[in-house]
């Protein structure tokens, strides 16, 4: 599977084993590719409201995450 | 020495006390040397420092083709001039996997590691305690604004907020807005009102005088 800048993508709840730096508070959340880091590696962006819920501000979190713990949002 | 000595001492000394054991022992023992100590704190505390960092958020405020390169493939960029921007010599500045974003009128960006303490040492030197403490972690990611706040930086409610999360082998560093009453400053000058938390987003850069 690999990604394009654009497409929303969810997190998985679990990822495949091995070292995991997906953060708990974006797991199993959607975002949008933001774009293409390294090999593998997706900068991926994410509305405060689809990690916390209604209450959360109007930011976004970008995070740089593994293919692996991707899917099609 | 008595049983209560050691509450007299600083509250880093038991630490300080360790380091100097086994740094003693390494010595002694011939795995290491005094000189190299010496010349890796040189390399933390002298040669990777946030002057770095300034040198070339100066150069980009002035250079509008540095600019633009330094926001499009800045690894490229610290191939290229890390070597010539006055102290930034150092090695790991090359293999930097560095990422640059932009403040603007609309839009400021905020860097944070929630998983441990990633920062973009080379250009800026270790992150200082702050930046590492469960509190900024936990919350810059989920209350940017008032944690900005907190840090003096009031931003007007229409500005956009970018938290930038180093989970992987990126490291971020934020070009921050050139301060109104700089024109006609030189390179040199507009470096010094660069701060290390302005490199972060965590402030602000220091008005001219």
């Amino acid at each position: 599977v690999s990604f394009y800048p654009g497409q929303p993508v969810r997190t998985r709840l679990q990822a495949a084993g091995g070292y995991l730096r997906l953060p708990v508070y974006a797991r199993g959340r959607t975002g949008v590719v933001h774009a293409l880091r390294d090999r593998g590696v997706y900068s991926v962006r994410f509305r405060a409201r689809d990690l916390w819920g209604a209450e959360a501000g109007d930011h976004d979190v970008f995070l740089d995450l593994l293919e692996s713990y991707l899917e099609p949002g | 020495m008595t049983g209560t000595a050691h509450t007299h001492d600083h509250p880093t000394a038991p630490m300080n006390r360790r380091i100097g054991a086994l740094e003693g022992i390494l010595v002694s023992r011939g795995a290491i040397t005094s000189a190299q100590v010496d010349d890796l704190l040189d390399v933390f505390s002298g040669q990777m420092g946030a002057h770095n960092g300034a040198r070339y958020v100066a150069r980009a405020w002035v250079d509008a083709e540095f600019r633009r390169r330094f926001l499009a493939d800045a690894p490229a960029l610290l191939r290229e001039f890390g070597h010539d921007l006055r102290g930034a010599s150092n090695q790991e500045l090359a293999r930097l996997r560095l990422v640059v974003v932009e403040n603007t009128a609309e839009l400021h960006n905020l860097v944070v590691c929630t998983l441990c303490s990633c920062y973009p040492v080379p250009l800026l030197g270790p992150p200082p305690r702050w930046y590492r403490s469960n509190s900024y972690r936990a919350r810059a990611v989920r209350e940017p604004r008032a944690v900005l706040a907190e840090l003096g930086v009031e931003l007007d409610p229409n500005v956009r907020i970018r938290v930038w999360d180093s989970t992987a082998d990126s490291r971020y560093l934020v070009l921050p807005r050139r301060p109104a009453g700089t024109e006609g400053m030189s390179e040199d000058e507009l470096a010094r009102l660069v701060t290390p938390p302005s490199l972060i987003g965590a402030g602000l850069p220091k008005s001219p005088q």
